[in-house]
């Protein structure tokens, strides 16, 4: 009897390392590191204007970490108004070119498609504090080789009735990426969707975030309305925390920062050109379209997982939010299942003797 | 024993792994939607935006798709099954005088079939099963639509059914979902007295409108005028033709027409016709000819009785002859023969036919299937002169025809027509002479006078109208001057503004300054952004007025047949999610929310929020709960962005103010001219961004196989 009732713990935890480690399974197509040896951002991006709306403007009431504004707002979801300006120009084989302004809250990627450099957005933003960057994506080629160029900007917008100052937590990311580029995808502008996933995490480890990405058609270079003579081009990779938004590299350990419970602590951002259209279809001058996958991780203090807190961020564990599902949720059935079968084993057992 | 405990150790080690793992399945979404719009829809987008961010909190994931207007349209109108679970857009046109359905939410309705599916059995089956529902059949629902739509009794009948309707349609239909309705916003000096913004310049000057003590006095024009910038007019005055609005506004006021309707609410005053009476009976003449007879379907005869004293005046004074019933009938003639070129025509269609009386004055409107519509159709007809351009015409190369008999020549290009269309004769309360063409061309500038030999009809010439009217019903129309409480501003004797004033300037951004400086007295503030707007509130010299329009709210528009969206207590769960107040702010708080099915134009009569779905997230997780789905705590994803077919997609109306990045090829900033233009002429389109439907239209079409 002692041996059997060991049984049932030892297939239960073996079904969940089963679990666990099939969802962290990650199929890489091909290894290429992405060189980005030359990038330089001519493209401008500013905000002019915050608020409620245009009749109803905000100011920056603090300039740390980032431009903060307070939306004083007690409605669980509040819109926020943003007034933007996108300047600056590149070009690409000696074509003038704008870049494809976007905007990312809170590692949520939202494209944009204008011809003008100013227009305005309204973004819908919880009760809390948000981190918004602004970025203006490009291409810039030099002796044939094409690499995305930007700009970016970020602010702080904090909702609620009383404005809180705001500190940050510093912890470790650590992370590797793998790009490949599959050839055979082409390109085809219907099927170049933006939510595609071209990130997967695959391993949480402690403080560190370790995973790996596979970017499947990295992107191209060429005119929209005539999809062939593609250059494909790799994409960029940034990282989105509470203290902004930067470019990273394809491998390496980067300090994210958080600003408290759920609110996402990394957000890895890659962004991947999908040709460039001109006129009329795109009026003038032209413009760079780009694509967009995000991941992100944020703390959480939901029972189901650890905390992120400022004093403990080393024993913080992030759950992906997209793509993958939660691999505790492929649990159920197995567990189930084991549970009953080990109780059927053990009836019969039972009713042998 | 030990068994016993190992068994039950088993269990609860696994229900506690299940339960943890259904806690955490609750975290997964219940079910994913697409949300489509028009791209370049800055405030729809806004709205998709917003749902997108609230849905996840039950359980709702969402991905959006925002497609070029042609292709979202056909995704509404023609693809089946929806590719989408909610479709935003909003709808202009239908009925003006009272509220009517039948082409929205009636199954066999040309929107209710096509973009609702009302009719499709899957639905009609689904229906009286859902129990969110409450068991009520579409064919309730059609008959219900159907009664309001027959019936002309407006402020009786048809209010209580529309009442009905709109608590139906809230607490058990809620095939869509309104949101913020549309409104206008434009600017007058200050001082204009008797001014109604709803009624419009011209309406108002009708209405006794004038320059009081309180105008400033760097107002620049006189106390008897109006000013008003026109971009550009045509050199066509014929009223038939003209189709461009600058055109048309300044021709309001010169043609005689059955009546005049508020623009409150379309109710109609006396103008040329002095009384007005309208019949309904069960007894219509049988549409085939080979049968003859009657039939028995409502059947509506309309008869005006017109002034005696109004006459066709030239320009220059001279007096052409008296206006008369062959006018009104010519006029009527000349819009359905086949060989005519008249915009619009289709709208007479389904008027059998006009019959006149001399001796009365009387003209006789008869029609089959009769709606609310036909008052406005044929009381609101521009009337020409039947004896200048209703006999033989003649060509410069001397073909003579008739217009309403031949059917080959265009009777637009004869000689009479063509004199007609550079100077006509006219008969209204108002009188332009263009007789000289430079005057009329950019940078010139155009006087519209009253006219001294109107005879104003200050109230109806009805004392005995309820003998012609026996049931009582039908009177309606005539309460508006036999009303004592009608203010006595609302019957001038005569016009107190005596002219209107129109500087024709193309540039748009000198309409700001030639209002600032008095030289015109109307503006739309919203074209030059939401500091001129602000400045012109707080400006004493300027009054800022907020008027309705008659387009509806922007509706989500829900796929009733997706497996999730056909039950109404999801419906409604996502309505509940709509905070109204929030979206507001997107278009500068300045709309009204649409709280029913009604547009809020109806609000003097028929529009009632008392059914209306407050934000309410307890609410929503109930009637999510009650479906069976779970919801979780905290929003198990992120939105996912979609955009599809960006191929040559470019969003124009996030514009501020248009500026180029780089030099601009010369076709695109003419096309970018012309834009600026109309966005500006229009400012509460550009600032709503309806996206015309044309239900107008669209019900014609409906009714033709029912009217025959």
């Amino acid at each position: 009897m002692t041996i059997f009732s060991k049984y049932p713990l030892i297939i239960i935890l073996s079904l969940v390392a089963l679990m666990v480690t099939s969802a962290g399974v990650n199929v890489f197509v091909r290894h290429e590191p992405i060189s980005r040896s030359q990038l330089t951002s001519e493209l401008n991006v500013k905000v002019i204007e915050i608020g409620r709306s245009e009749l109803d403007l905000l100011q920056p009431i603090s300039e740390t970490p980032l431009p903060t504004y307070f939306l004083n707002s007690s409605r669980m979801f509040t819109i926020l108004y943003l007034n933007m300006n996108f300047m600056g120009t590149t070009t690409v084989d000696g074509i003038q070119m704008i870049g494809q302004p976007t905007i990312i809250m809170d590692g949520v990627v939202y494209p944009i498609r204008s011809r003008y450099n100013k227009f305005r957005m309204f973004l819908t933003l919880t009760q809390g504090t948000h981190i918004i960057s602004l970025v203006n994506m490009g291409i810039s080629s030099s002796a044939g080789l094409y690499v995305p160029i930007f700009s970016h900007t970020s602010f702080i917008v904090q909702v609620g009735s009383y404005f809180e100052t705001i500190s940050l937590s510093s912890f470790q990311t650590a992370y590797q990426l793998n790009a490949t580029y599959d050839p055979n995808q082409g390109f085809n502008s219907n099927l170049a969707h933006l939510d595609k996933a071209f990130i997967q995490p695959s391993v949480i480890d402690g403080n560190y975030t370790v995973f790996n990405a596979t970017l499947e058609g990295t992107g191209f270079v060429g005119y929209l309305p005539a999809n062939d003579s593609f250059t494909p081009i790799p994409s960029a990779i940034f990282l989105q925390t509470a203290d902004g938004i930067r470019n990273i590299s394809t491998s390496g350990i980067e300090e994210t920062k958080s600003f408290g419970e759920n609110i996402p602590i990394a957000n890895f951002i890659s962004m991947y050109p999908i040709g460039f259209d001109s006129p009329p279809y795109s009026g003038n001058p032209n413009m760079t379209f780009f694509g967009a996958d995000v991941v992100s991780f944020r703390g959480q203090t939901n029972g189901s997982v650890v905390s992120v807190t400022e004093t403990t961020p080393t024993t913080s564990a992030t759950i992906p939010e997209e793509p993958s599902t939660p691999s505790s949720l492929n649990l159920e059935l197995p567990i189930v299942f084991g549970s009953v079968i080990m109780a059927l084993v053990l009836l019969i057992r039972r009713n042998k003797k | 024993m030990k068994i016993r405990v190992i068994l039950i150790i088993i269990v609860l080690l696994g229900s506690t792994f299940a339960l943890l793992n259904s806690n955490a399945q609750s975290q997964e979404a219940n079910f994913t939607i697409v949300i489509e719009t028009n791209l370049g829809n800055a405030r729809r987008e806004a709205y998709a935006y917003y749902l997108a961010t609230v849905l996840p909190y039950l359980g709702i994931n969402v991905e959006l798709r925002f497609l070029p207007f042609s292709q979202f349209v056909g995704d509404l109108l023609f693809v089946s099954p929806k590719p989408y679970g909610i479709g935003i857009v909003g709808f202009v046109g239908g009925s003006v005088i009272a509220p009517d359905f039948y082409d929205l939410y009636h199954s066999q309705g040309f929107f209710g079939d096509l973009i609702y599916q009302l009719s499709s059995e899957e639905w009609q089956s689904w229906l009286p099963n859902d129990p969110g529902s409450g068991g009520i059949t579409q064919r309730e629902v059609d008959n219900l639509i159907g009664n309001m739509t027959n019936s002309l009794d407006l402020l009786g009948e048809r209010k209580q059914l529309t009442l009905q309707f709109q608590q139906m349609f809230m607490e058990q239909l809620l095939y869509d979902y309104p949101l913020l309705a549309p409104i206008g916003i434009f600017s007058i000096w200050h001082g204009l007295e008797n001014f109604d913004p709803e009624e419009g310049t011209f309406g108002s000057a009708y209405l006794g409108a004038y320059w009081g003590n309180e105008n400033p006095s760097d107002r620049q024009n006189n106390a008897s005028t109006i000013a008003v910038r026109l971009a550009s007019i045509t050199g066509n005055f014929d009223p038939l033709q003209v189709a461009d609005s600058e055109t048309k506004q300044l021709l309001e006021g010169l043609f005689p027409q059955l009546l005049m309707f508020s623009k409150k609410d379309y109710s109609p005053h006396p103008f040329l016709a002095k009384q007005f009476n309208w019949t309904t009976w069960y007894n219509a003449p049988n549409p085939d000819p080979m049968v003859g007879g009657t039939i028995d379907i409502p059947y509506g005869r309309m008869d005006f009785w017109i002034n005696d004293d109004w006459v066709w005046r030239y320009p220059n004074g001279t007096v052409f002859g008296p206006v008369t019933v062959d006018d009104v009938k010519f006029s009527f003639d000349l819009r359905t023969v086949p060989h005519t070129l008249i915009n619009g025509k289709s709208a007479y269609q389904y008027i059998d036919h006009v019959e006149t009386n001399a001796t009365e004055g009387r003209v006789s409107v008869f029609v089959s299937l009769p709606r609310v519509d036909d008052i406005i159709t044929f009381g609101d007809m521009d009337i020409v002169p039947y004896g200048l351009l209703g006999g033989d015409l003649h060509f410069a190369n001397g073909t003579t025809i008739n217009a309403l008999n031949d059917t080959i020549y265009n009777p637009f290009e004869t000689e009479e027509w063509n004199a007609f269309e550079n100077n006509p004769v006219q008969s209204g309360p108002y009188y332009i002479d263009f007789s000289d063409v430079n005057q009329y061309k950019l940078g010139e500038y155009i006087y519209k006078w009253a006219n001294p030999d109107f005879t104003f009809p200050n109230e109806w010439d009805s004392p005995n109208f309820d003998l012609r009217s026996p049931e009582a019903e039908d009177a309606y129309f005539f309460a508006w001057a036999d009303d004592p409480n009608t203010a006595e501003h609302e019957k001038p004797t005569k016009m107190t503004i005596n002219q209107f004033y129109y500087p024709i300037v193309w540039d748009f951004n000198a309409e700001l300054s030639l209002f600032e400086a008095g030289e015109v007295d109307l503006t739309s503030p919203t074209a030059f952004g939401a500091n001129e707007l602000q400045a012109q509130i707080n400006d004493p010299r300027f009054d800022v007025h907020i008027v309705s329009t008659t387009a509806t709210a922007d509706l989500l528009i829900f796929n009733l047949l997706d497996p999730n969206l056909k039950k109404y207590n999801v419906r409604r769960a996502i309505a509940h999610m709509v905070d109204k107040e929030s979206l507001n702010y997107i278009i500068m708080n300045l709309q009204d929310p649409q709280d029913s099915p009604v547009k809020p134009f109806f609000k003097n009569n028929y529009y009632s929020d008392q059914w209306k779905i407050p934000f309410d997230y307890e609410a929503a997780k109930s009637f999510m709960r009650q479906e069976g789905y779970a919801v979780p705590d905290n929003p198990p994803t992120l939105p996912i962005f979609s955009s599809v077919d960006m191929m040559g997609v470019m969003d124009d109306s996030l514009q501020l103010d248009g500026l180029y990045n780089a030099p601009a090829q010369p076709e695109i900033v003419q096309s970018e001219v012309a834009e600026t233009s109309m966005i500006q002429s229009n400012a509460w389109i550009f600032l709503a961004g309806i996206v015309i439907l044309p239900v107008r239209m669209k019900k014609k079409s409906v009714f033709k196989e029912k009217r025959k």
